[in-house]
């Protein structure tokens, strides 16, 4: 039992060999490996989270935006609305202008046809009058006068 | 029984040189626990390169290999701090190889740690590392200088205290190993005499546990610890501290 120093020496460089071969096979490759796993796991949670906020932001953006189709919508319509019924009313108007427009001429015309009719009916009758009385009478009136006192006569009559 | 459990195998002739370095076979057992542990370093590496390290991990090996490694490097960061796990490989070879020449006993052989060189070898490695760390991080003037503090006539006393540090790391492994092992030599020696056989192998089974398994990890986790401690004192004193 005694000490020798090339045991003390070999032990050493034992240790050393083995300090290196341990360090780089087993320790430095498996925490390396650990630690990037670490990494990793802590980038995919940022990108999750990232992720979510985005996702909510979209959310409350398309939200915003389907809000504003439906204001817009029911603008729309109230506006479509409105102005059918602008449209309606002015056609209804419009309309009742023709009528009355139409019916204005047909009363003017019924007014013209009756006292062309009635100018007709005048002349005609002052014309079978005269004639009748020019038969009647059988004697030599002149035409003109007569025709002048009959339709004295007959405006006296209106 | 001879009590001569090292004894010298063979002489290396070193190529060139006149120099026989005579090769006991304390080292031999430590060759052949090197040996074991180069072979496995090789199958992790492996492993590594051809199956791989999964994110999930789901082998057996690979959730071992990370236990070991993550409790390696817990134990360090614990003892010493987060900035100091550059150590760990260290404190983790030391372990190593110390638990498994501990109990190395349990093949039969005696342990490699019982002849007193092999400690004194671990106990100098960690004694350079106190210092050597303790330059490298904080400069030959700072190291020199804490010899000399916080008096400079306590220089003596303070180089007996760094010297007794791979002394007595070295001396409580090499006598904790060398008593296990002799107590239960005579114990095997006395039972020798014994009528019944059935007792020589049962008597000796709790001191194989005691004195083997639970001296020899103790021992390990202990030479660790002080290892750790000792580091980190030395690397603490530098003047940013």
């Amino acid at each position: 039992m005694s000490v020798e120093s090339s045991t003390i020496i070999i032990t050493i460089i034992n240790i050393a060999i083995m300090f290196w071969v341990l360090t780089k096979f087993i320790f430095e490759p498996v925490k390396k490996f650990m630690d990037s796993r670490v990494i990793s796991i802590q980038n995919d949670i940022q990108d999750a989270n990232n992720l979510k906020l985005n996702a909510e932001e979209l959310k409350s953006q398309y939200e915003n935006k389907l809000k504003d189709v439906h204001d817009e919508r029911d603008q729309i319509l109230l506006d479509s609305k409105r102005k059918g019924e602008k449209l309606y009313a002015e056609k209804v108007s419009e309309a009742d202008r023709d009528v009355e427009v139409i019916k204005e001429r047909a009363k003017r015309e019924i007014e013209q046809e009756r006292s062309q009719m009635q100018n007709e009916l005048r002349n005609n009758t002052v014309s079978i009058a005269i004639e009748a009385a020019s038969k009647v009478l059988n004697q030599e009136i002149n035409q003109d006068k007569h025709k002048e006192l009959v339709a004295d006569f007959i405006d006296n009559l209106k | 029984m001879s009590m001569q459990h090292f004894t010298e195998v063979f002489k290396l002739h070193i190529p060139l040189t006149h120099i026989n370095v005579p090769i006991y076979n304390s080292i031999i057992y430590m060759w052949i626990i090197m040996l074991v542990l180069i072979i496995f370093a090789i199958c992790v590496q492996v492993y590594m390169r051809t199956v791989g390290f999964k994110m999930v991990p789901e082998s057996k090996f690979q959730n071992f290999l990370e236990a070991i490694v993550k409790w390696l490097y817990d134990l360090v960061e614990n003892i010493m701090g987060k900035k100091y796990s550059e150590y760990a490989p260290l404190v983790g070879t030391i372990g190593v190889c110390l638990l498994f020449s501990n109990l190395f006993s349990f093949t039969g052989l005696p342990q490699p740690t019982a002849d007193p060189s092999i400690p004194i070898g671990f106990g100098l490695v960690t004694f350079f590392n106190i210092h050597y760390q303790s330059i490298k991080k904080n400069g030959f003037k700072s190291w020199i200088g804490e010899f000399a503090s916080p008096f400079v006539f306590m220089f003596p006393i303070n180089l007996v205290v760094e010297l007794s540090v791979p002394v007595s790391l070295s001396m409580r492994l090499f006598g904790n190993m060398i008593a296990g092992l002799t107590i239960i030599e005579l114990v095997y020696n006395g039972l020798s005499g014994v009528a019944f056989g059935i007792f020589r192998f049962i008597i000796p089974i709790p001191l194989h546990a005691f004195f083997d398994l639970f001296d020899g990890v103790v021992q390990t986790y202990v030479f660790m610890m002080l290892t750790m401690v000792f580091i980190k004192n030395s690397v603490d004193h530098g003047p940013e501290h």
